[in-house]
């Protein structure tokens, strides 16, 4: 472990030294008129069982899976892992300023693995978005959204009104890029999660509807 | 509320009918143990499609998987699922081969753990994991299954699981039903079909 933490800090930093100077900026897009006050991701604002099939790459390792996503109430999801074997790995619920972990598989009770999957679920699940200035190019309706030093820019398809990108960005510099197949929109049928400062990458295929 | 009691009470009332477990008699037990022992030493392979179903008290849905696993002795197990996604997994010569849709992967089965869980599965089809000095094993009956009830010893496997329940047809020495309770208190099931002894098995079973 402590070899990996010690591999993962250098990782990063050559990463960060390499990327630090490069700030997040939308190209080709023109600015239009606020239209919309919020927008939203509603992928996992249903109350039935959202289930996918979960890869997980974490610097070398591999972790696969079945991801379970079910929201409780208007504020709080609860996630769990498990093994492709059923057996669980990690089970949490989360809103934006609450976490609580219900069970975690002892091989994964790390402080930095648990920290990363509060982080990239908190945003994930995050549902409303202020907007703060529109633009568009030829495929997109983009929305910017900025909370403190975070920002959202939202990418929704023009011809199908469908979100497809979400670009994490903070003390604007890329952190966090998630892309979305869905052919509604409260339902995702693939997921994309690509850290851009860290080699970690999350990719869901959705089983929820197989019949 | 009323439904829970109600729900509760239907499950009580119909373990009472039908899964009624007893302990079986010393001299019970040590007869089952022999006739499957004996019996499962004839299988060279084992085939049988399957299907995994999860439970979690907070979905409104259980969680099924489906796939087929082949076995051929003394040691090369693969565990291949094929719905509602493509996974396989092959432990071989000390190795455990890994397709995740596509990825190749594999690893040294070296970690004990995975050694454990290994022994098991291929335990349970040799009769061997009778022995396992690592479980302590009850055996109940009711009237269609015997049942072997495992227990890990050790806190190290304590931690994954509490309890590995086989269920073998009464007459047969083949595992038909597997209920596994984790940790946490959840539950997974697998239920074995189409199980076919000692038929060919092709060799692009065992390989990803």
């Amino acid at each position: 472990m402590r070899r990996f933490l010690l591999q993962s800090f250098l990782y990063s930093l050559i990463f960060l030294l390499l990327v630090s100077c490069k700030t997040y900026k939308l190209a080709d897009v023109k600015s239009v008129t606020n239209s919309e006050k919020t927008v939203e991701n509603l992928y996992f604002s249903s109350n039935e069982d959202y289930v996918y099939k979960c890869q997980m790459d974490i610097y070398k390792n591999h972790v696969s899976g079945i991801l379970i996503i079910k929201k409780l109430n208007d504020a709080t999801h609860r996630v769990v892992l498990t093994s492709d074997f059923g057996n669980k790995l990690i089970d949490f619920e989360i809103s934006g300023e609450n976490f609580k972990l219900n069970y975690v598989l002892a091989d994964l009770d790390k402080k930095i693995v648990i920290n990363f999957l509060k982080n990239d679920f908190q945003q994930l699940l995050k549902q409303k978005y202020p907007v703060s200035e529109s633009f568009e190019n030829e495929k997109s309706k983009i929305y910017l959204s900025k909370l403190d030093k975070k920002q959202y820019y939202l990418f929704f398809n023009k011809e199908n009104g469908l979100l497809n990108q979400i670009i994490y960005t903070k003390n604007d510099k890329e952190k966090i890029d998630f892309t979305f197949e869905a052919k509604k929109h409260i339902f995702a049928d693939s997921l994309n999660l690509q850290h851009k400062d860290f080699k970690i990458n999350i990719k869901l295929f959705q089983i929820t509807e197989t019949e | 509320m009323i439904k829970n009691i109600a729900f509760g009470a239907f499950l009580l009332v119909s373990s009472f009918f039908f899964a009624q477990n007893t302990a079986m008699s010393g001299a019970e037990a040590k007869a089952f143990v022999t006739k499957v022992s004996s019996e499962t030493k004839e299988i060279k392979t084992l085939q049988s499609d399957f299907t995994q179903t999860k439970k979690m008290d907070f979905l409104d849905k259980n969680i099924v998987t489906y796939g087929r696993m082949s076995l051929k002795t003394p040691n090369i197990l693969s565990w291949k699922y094929t719905k509602p996604y493509q996974y396989s997994i092959i432990f071989k010569d000390n190795k455990i081969f890994i397709n995740d849709q596509g990825k190749k992967s594999s690893v040294d089965a070296k970690s004990k753990t995975f050694e454990k869980i290994n022994k098991l599965i291929v335990g349970s089809s040799n009769g061997q994991m009778f022995n396992d000095p690592e479980f302590s094993v009850a055996y109940l009956k009711n009237a269609n299954y015997n049942i072997a009830k495992f227990t890990p010893k050790s806190a190290q496997l304590l931690k994954y699981i509490k309890q590995i329940e086989l269920s073998f047809p009464k007459g047969q020495s083949t595992v038909s039903q597997v209920n596994m309770t984790e940790a946490s208190g959840d539950t997974t099931n697998i239920v074995f079909k189409n199980t076919k002894i000692n038929a060919p098995i092709s060799a692009s079973e065992f390989s990803l």
